[in-house]
């Protein structure tokens, strides 16, 4: 089998430490904030979404101001 | 299209709603709920725990809520209704868990409108009632146990006391 390299376990710390990081940075973030992701992520997750499955006919971006 | 109204409209509405004596209280729950206690996830509805006002029928109906929709000129679709251009879905509490979370709901201030916002101790032991429990749902009871605010006692007392599985 193929011996591969791998990744030092202190690389692999700081790794999840910065995923970590930016995680409690989002949930950081005021509420306005929060709500304008949201509404971004209601379009750019539409697509993906009708391509799995038929969409219900409630589910669209709202159009509201966060 | 230009939005023509806020999400903060949205949440005044529910206060209204409470106001008007057409729902005793609510509480968001779902998807929006734990994005005001967490990080930012895609949803494309609110969902709304509610007491709705004690009836002598003992089966609950959301009529009132329709009512106060039309003679707002809310749309309904398929269960939810239009507010404000936001899709809420009001969900009448169904088990002394529910009533919990709304009695015990968070008051928050978004945007200076006032809003009632389930716990997130009682939006995880919510997502791990067996009747609600999907692949989804348990990710997001994850998120929420790692998440800072999340009191671990009040958990564990929920989870023993509502015999739910983590």
């Amino acid at each position: 089998m193929r011996r591969r390299s791998r990744p030092t376990p202190e690389l692999m710390r700081r790794l999840r430490q910065a995923k970590a990081d930016l995680h409690d940075r989002r949930s950081a973030m005021s509420l306005k904030e929060k709500v304008a992701i949201v509404l971004e992520l209601q379009h750019i997750y539409l697509p993906l979404l009708k391509r799995r499955r038929p969409l219900a006919s409630w589910e669209h971006p709202w159009e509201v101001e966060p | 299209m230009e939005p023509v109204t806020s999400f903060a409209n949205a949440l005044r509405a529910l206060e209204e709603l409470k106001q008007l004596a057409v729902v005793e209280d609510y509480a968001i729950a779902g998807a929006m709920a734990l994005v005001f206690w967490t990080e930012p996830i895609p949803t494309y509805d609110l969902d709304v725990l509610v007491f709705l006002p004690e009836r002598e029928k003992p089966i609950v109906s959301l009529g009132a809520i329709y009512q106060w929709a039309t003679v707002r000129g809310y749309a309904v679709d398929a269960e939810h209704v239009l507010v404000e251009g936001v899709p809420v879905q009001f969900l009448p509490s169904h088990n002394k868990l529910a009533d919990e979370a709304i009695e015990t709901a968070a008051t928050l201030e978004y945007e200076g409108v006032a809003v009632r916002v389930v716990r997130p101790e009682y939006l995880v032991a919510l997502y791990l009632e067996p009747s609600a429990r999907t692949a989804k749902r348990r990710e997001r009871a994850a998120a929420l146990i790692e998440a800072a605010g999340t009191d671990q006692r009040v958990l564990k007392d929920l989870i023993h006391r509502f015999k739910l599985e983590p």
